[in-house]
């Protein structure tokens, strides 16, 4: 029941989120990030109890990878594209992976 | 039958890692292949798999909202280093986002892929939602997350070692924010500072790079977004 519940404070800060995002159009959030952004500052503000939110968002959280696998499957229409790409995609793909790593790290100096 | 299919092949991805856990064997990336196999050697429609296993992928509206709990719950482990990490965050989820669509252009890769790949640091999760508004096809974008990932975990360690990071919060930041969930599973290694360090720079990474990619997508002509 508690799961439950917290599925539903989870389903809640999203519907506000969305609220949120028709409202605001100029801010280019959707609305599960303004629910989470959300989510964030209610926890903060000690407007809600982080128990409530918990015992469903642990649960959901450990899948979170299994969800988004048919969307990668989705890749199969594209595969003509990234055939004839594959050389630059590999390679953007790698340097880029390596110079955000060296940015972050450079970016992390900040005292 | 494509529900199913995707939950078992998932559950099997994730007992190959736990045996095995190498970045190359990431169960997401595991668990994608080997449906992309099932697909085209049995023939099953595309489209349909993908209108069955839709309810999955609806998961991830709540699941980013309960992110929002993951990053207030490791919040206190950055007090007093806010600094060193919003430098991180902003510094990799720019250079990630300008970088790589010009590096894609630079090597002959057309104005699609270009955008997909500046989505590349962004966890999947997030992607789904932000593609449709940015004008990138999320089916494209999320697998090429998946290898930056991938690539950011096995060779992200390697790379901190070789230019001498060894203050765990930074290499945390970049680990998450160069590679999301999976450079996170690789920060999990390193200790809990790192760890939380990673989990924060993967979902701040995603608020970052929804706000910055529209101007940023206008001013390199993919658009406006």
């Amino acid at each position: 029941m508690n799961a439950l519940a917290g599925f539903a404070w989870l389903l809640a800060f999203y519907a506000l989120g969305e609220g949120l995002a028709r409202l605001l159009p100029g801010v280019p959030l959707s609305g599960s990030l303004w629910g989470m952004v959300l989510l964030y500052v209610a926890l903060s503000a000690g407007a809600l109890d982080e128990g409530r939110v918990e015992a469903a968002a642990r649960p959901l959280l450990r899948g979170l990878g299994l969800y988004f696998v048919p969307v990668g499957v989705g890749v199969l229409a594209f595969e003509s594209l990234l055939r004839q790409q594959a050389a630059a995609v590999a390679a953007a793909l790698l340097l880029g992976t390596l110079v955000t790593l060296l940015a972050a790290l450079g970016g992390a100096r900040w005292r | 039958m494509a529900l199913i299919a995707t939950l078992l092949v998932y559950l099997a991805a994730e007992r190959v890692y736990r045996f095995w856990p190498h970045p190359l064997l990431n169960p997401v990336g595991l668990a994608v292949l080997t449906l992309v196999v099932g697909i085209k050697l049995s023939g099953y429609p595309l489209e349909r798999y993908q209108n069955e296993a839709l309810p999955l992928v609806w998961l991830l509206k709540p699941a980013v909202v309960a992110l929002g709990w993951a990053a207030w719950r490791e919040r206190g482990r950055l007090a007093g280093r806010l600094r060193p990490f919003l430098g991180g965050l902003f510094a990799g989820s720019l250079a990630s986002l300008t970088l790589t669509p010009l590096l894609a252009r630079a090597l002959g890769a057309g104005p699609d892929l270009q955008k997909a790949l500046a989505l590349k640091s962004v966890t999947s999760a997030v992607t789904v939602d932000l593609a449709p508004r940015l004008g990138v096809n999320a089916e494209l974008a999320v697998p090429l997350i998946i290898l930056a990932g991938i690539l950011g975990a096995a060779f992200g360690p390697w790379l901190l070692d070789r230019v001498g990071a060894d203050d765990p919060l930074a290499r945390g930041t970049a680990l998450g924010t160069a590679s999301h969930g999976i450079g996170t599973a690789r920060a999990a290694e390193e200790g809990p500072l790192a760890l939380a360090a990673s989990g924060l720079a993967m979902a701040a990474a995603g608020l970052v790079t929804a706000l910055l990619a529209p101007p940023v997508f206008a001013l390199l002509g993919l658009g406006g977004g």
